[in-house]
């Protein structure tokens, strides 16, 4: 107590005017990023989000090869009436957490249609897929009651990262990127425990390559676990009619939890979910705590993504747009010689090794009218920066003549293609 | 290897028709949360958010008390319209997170009109408060590079909590509620810390309680810490101008971060944010994990909540409506005699301590056309079961007025709402209407009772008496209280000593009331406070009287010693 009192004496009162030590060290931070080259900075548009947009600082419109806006929904007209008649009828907002006053007649007519979509159960809704995945981990099995085993992919999400950091006392556990010796050698030491939850991206968002989603059900299968699959750039594109890297592999009906977004192909607007078995989405409603502290989704939200969901079930046209369309640029880019990694997936890394060279390529392609972005260390492993394009059923072919052909002038300009 | 092998061959495939082990201690956890009584069920409800609301199973629309929508905008036909507008001109959705192909025009205006609004220097927008909250403290320092110290209140949001426990690299330390003592003791523990972060709800959700917000930055100065509070259930409508609790206490300027959202009273749809020194939001910029790997808020969103503080830039009028509201109803519940935490906060916790009593409060409230939520173990702590009442600038005087009725209403249909108090006495409380006959259990002899009286018309005799049968016209004990002044409100508090009765019983005494009047409107509520006096005081006071009796005998026996010893000297010498 004494010295308490008398470390207390040693402190001067500080003035406001005398700034923190925090300020400090965060402002000598950002110099640090800037140095390094890593400092991400933000272009302002000032249209709405398609295939062609206007950017603050250039003079003509641009083409836009790095939204997740797969479909074009966007800016799709319909969809766009039906927030709007949406928030006529059922508000702007609900201010309430769902259990309490937040759930409307159209949030459940929403999770009905999901969960019919995807032939599940039942739906939960979240404000992201971010939020999805971080409560579904520590609210899916009360881990002081039983002993619960996560295997993650190592190159999953980060939101999936953070939400298995959040499940407290699970076994954390950790299989090389699709190497399926390695899961089968978790999930056999991992057999001491009750419950076993394999999780992977259906799609993973910087390779655009596919999980080996059947292989892991057998494993799921032989070793009594749980399998999920966040599908978040896959749901409503990928697959025969859309369902999903889960339908791609033709194990939709064997795959136990989808977590997927409402953000990206499907009207981007916000808005994610859970859909699987009825006892883990009821368990979910009852633990989960983003569900249970944070607000409920919006009306307007809420009406676009039902009617999106009314297109998707009755035909696969704009699916079908964009796999043309994804065919189309990946055989050009290959046969004019760049490094593409293989794939059917609308995402298609333009491998150029390099981070500084992936960025000028960036900018040079801005100048020609086309916007892409650069991803170079630490988003990637160093040595495997690229340009990372994402085709949508939204472009024209016109649109994607004119990209193929900036790629080749820059590249041939900046000598990266193959001979 | 040869082991692996051989375990391989023990594991059977097993086909999709056998459940899978997770399944089953799913469903067995579901019936367990069912029989301890804590399942949530959802009520649908098939009107827009708004004081009045319709929910299915019921005929008529219900008030609603128990929404965030403080200032009545979820359905204001402005923001509406603002949505609409924006929906029009920037689109549905960007599909993207914000560095990418994520930033409108909109975005950066809604960012500079939150900063000025909080007198700050930036913002940074999130999809609700939960993710600004969950992207804070894991992006705000590098963890490797400097030692960060987060102080976080026992009782901060779930969403603070768990923004916390993502950063592992820091030091986490926890001070007790509102304890700026043991947080001071805590902040000399961090100094060898690079960082220092003192980390609180603004008002405390549950109670409605209001950190001593001045008394923090206070010590964050003297020991070099950061403040971040999260106002969201003050941003918009508490405070002078509802720049928030800061704004209440009268420190907005030495505040450093401040987490809001826009899903509350702002206009509810969704979207949090982050304000404060540019280069902090600078850092959440680079850093902030749910920013760089989540979608961008939707247009729609940013429209609406343009249009809000551009609202509340110009007047202060749903904000002030809202403080009279909340006035109004504290001051009707506190003189009908319940028991509200004391406050100023639209948050009014109606405490009925038990949770089967609240859940079945709510119940009957419904009946009457009022919905509420009643919050038991474990949202709130064992034994203080209440009903939270959040108050709307969209209720009107007859809506609160419908809602203080059928309060005292339920109040008086229900049994006596039993506290046990933590300095072990017991408070009950009882609603009456015209003439009644009840009883209060007294455990022991020597228990006080102090009586406290509220009504509306004060026209009431109260007769008190104690024993072990209902009390008769010619009981002798009986201690008649009555008052007749006719006034609007009337409180009074009596104390009462209990009388030992005739036949000496002990155990199990009640304290009788009978309360009779000619009125038949006549309200009234009690409350009792049973103290007992315990036996280890009386204990303690026989000791002491008969230590100084044998200390008085032992004097009186020496004088007389004495006496005795120098008679005998005396007749020695003769």
């Amino acid at each position: 107590m004494l010295s308490n009192f008398l470390q207390k004496q040693q402190y001067n009162y500080v003035r406001n005017f005398t700034s923190k030590s925090a300020e400090r060290i965060v402002k000598q931070q950002l110099q640090e990023i800037r140095n390094a080259g890593t400092w991400k900075a933000e272009r302002i548009i000032n249209t709405q989000q398609s295939a062609s947009i206007g950017v603050e600082g250039t003079w003509n419109k641009v083409l836009n090869f790095c939204a997740n806006n797969y479909l074009g929904l966007s800016n799709s007209p319909e969809l766009m009436q039906a927030a709007k008649d949406t928030i006529d009828s059922h508000g702007l907002g609900l201010s309430s957490v769902r259990f309490i006053c937040g759930t409307q007649n159209i949030h459940k007519k929403l999770e009905n249609m999901i969960a019919k979509f995807h032939r599940m159960e039942d739906t939960i809704l979240y404000s992201s897929c971010f939020d999805a995945n971080g409560g579904l981990f520590e609210g899916f099995v009360d881990p002081v009651k039983s002993k619960v085993a996560i295997l993650s992919d190592a190159l999953n999400h980060a939101s999936i990262i953070d939400g298995i950091r959040l499940s407290g006392k699970a076994r954390k556990m950790r299989y090389n990127h699709i190497d399926m010796q390695d899961l089968e050698n978790k999930l056999i030491e991992a057999q001491d425990q009750d419950v076993r939850i394999i999780t992977t991206d259906g799609v993973f968002s910087m390779d655009g390559d596919v999980a080996p989603i059947e292989k892991i059900c057998d494993l799921a299968e032989r070793y009594d676990s749980v399998v999920m699959v966040d599908e978040s750039h896959a749901t409503g594109f990928f697959g025969k009619t859309g369902r999903g890297a889960s339908e791609f592999c033709n194990v939709l009906d064997r795959v136990d939890i989808i977590n997927s977004t409402l953000g990206k192909a499907l009207g981007g607007s916000s808005g994610g979910f859970t859909v699987g078995k009825k006892c883990y989405i009821d368990m979910l409603r009852q633990r989960s705590r983003p569900y249970l502290f944070s607000n409920t989704l919006a009306p307007a939200v809420v009406g676009a993504s039902i009617k999106v969901f009314d297109i998707l079930l009755k035909s696969t046209e704009l699916r079908d747009q964009l796999e043309k369309n994804t065919l189309y640029f990946r055989e050009k880019m290959t046969k004019a010689g760049f490094d593409i990694l293989a794939g059917e997936h609308p995402i298609i890394p333009i491998m150029l090794y390099e981070g500084k060279l992936a960025n000028e390529f960036a900018d040079e392609m801005l100048k020609r009218g086309i916007y892409v972005i650069g991803f170079s260390y630490p988003v990637v492993p160093k040595g495997e920066a690229r340009i990372r394009v994402q085709i949508s059923a939204g472009h024209t072919k016109e649109q994607l003549d004119k990209a193929i052909d900036a790629f080749v002038e820059v590249g041939k300009l900046k000598g990266c293609l193959k001979k | 290897m040869l082991s692996n092998f051989l375990r391989k061959q023990q594991y059977n495939y097993v086909r999709n028709t056998f459940a899978k082990s997770a399944e089953g201690i799913v469903k067995k956890q579901l019936q367990e949360i069912r029989k301890a009584g804590t399942w949530k069920a959802e009520r649908i409800i098939n009107t827009q958010q708004s004081a009045s609301i319709g929910v299915e199973g019921t005929q008529n629309k219900v008030l609603n008390f128990c929404a965030n929508n403080y200032l009545g905008l979820s359905n204001s036909p402005d923001l509406m319209e603002a949505a609409k507008d924006v929906i029009d001109s920037h689109g549905l959705g960007l599909s993207s997170v914000r560095f990418i192909c994520g930033t409108q025009d909109i975005h950066k205006k809604l960012e500079s009109m939150i900063a000025q609004f909080h007198r700050m220097d930036d913002t940074i927008l999130y999809s609700s408060c939960f993710t600004a909250n969950g992207g804070l403290f894991e992006g705000f320092v590098d963890p490797v590079k400097s030692k960060v110290a987060i102080l976080s209140d026992s009782l901060n949001h779930a969403s603070i909590i768990d923004g916390i426990r993502l950063n592992k690299k820091a030091r986490r330390m926890r001070y007790n509620h509102i304890d700026m003592q043991d947080l001071e003791n805590k902040l000399i523990e961090a100094q060898d810390q690079d960082i220092r972060i003192i980390t609180t709800d603004g008002v405390f959700s549950m109670d409605g309680d209001v950190a001593p917000l001045k008394k923090i930055c206070d010590l964050a100065d003297r020991y070099d810490s950061i403040v971040m509070v999260d106002e969201s259930h003050a941003t918009g409508f508490f405070g002078k101008t509802g720049r928030g609790a800061s704004e209440f206490c009268n420190v907005l300027d030495r505040v450093d971060l401040i987490n809001s959202t826009l899903g509350k009273a702002l206009g509810g749809s969704s979207g949090g944010f982050t304000t404060g020194k540019q280069c902090y939001i600078d850092m959440l910029r680079q850093r902030s994990r749910p920013y760089l790997f989540s979608n961008t808020l939707a247009p729609a969103v940013v429209g609406a909540s343009i249009k809000v503080f551009d609202i509340l830039l110009k007047s202060t009028e749903l904000r002030d409506k809202l403080e009279r509201n909340t006035l109004y109803f504290r001051d009707k519940m506190t003189k009908a005699g319940f028991d509200i935490l004391a406050g100023e906060h639209p948050i009014i916790p109606i405490m009925l301590y038990e949770g089967r009593l609240a859940n079945e409060f709510a119940d009957e409230m419904l009946k009457r056309g009022i919905y509420v939520i009643g919050f038991s173990y474990p949202v709130v702590p064992k034994g203080e079961a209440r009903i939270r009442v959040q108050i709307s600038a969209g209720h009107s005087k007859q809506q609160l007025d419908k809602a203080i009725d059928a309060f005292i209403e339920v109040g008086i249909s229900t049994t006596t709402i039993t506290r046990l108090e933590p300095n072990g006495s017991k408070k009950y409380l009882r609603f009456l209407e015209n003439s009644t006959n009840f009883y209060f259990p007294v455990s022991s002899s020597g228990d006080e009772a102090t009586i406290s009286l509220y009504s509306d018309t004060c026209l009431f005799d109260l007769y008190f008496t104690t024993g072990m049968d209902y009390p008769t016209e010619s009981d002798d004990d009986k201690l008649k209280l009555s008052k007749t002044q006719k006034s609007n409100a009337c409180l009074s508090t009596i104390s009462l000593e209990k009388k030992e009765t005739k036949n000496n019983a002990q155990i199990g005494q009640l304290l009788y009331v009978t309360s009779k009047t000619d009125n038949t409107t006549n309200r009234l509520a009690i409350k009792v406070t049973v103290q007992q006096t315990t036996n280890i005081e009386k204990t303690t006071a026989s000791l002491v009287i008969s230590v100084i009796l044998l200390a008085i005998c032992c004097l009186i026996t020496m004088i007389i010693i004495v006496f005795l010893s120098r008679k005998g000297n005396t007749d020695r010498k003769r």
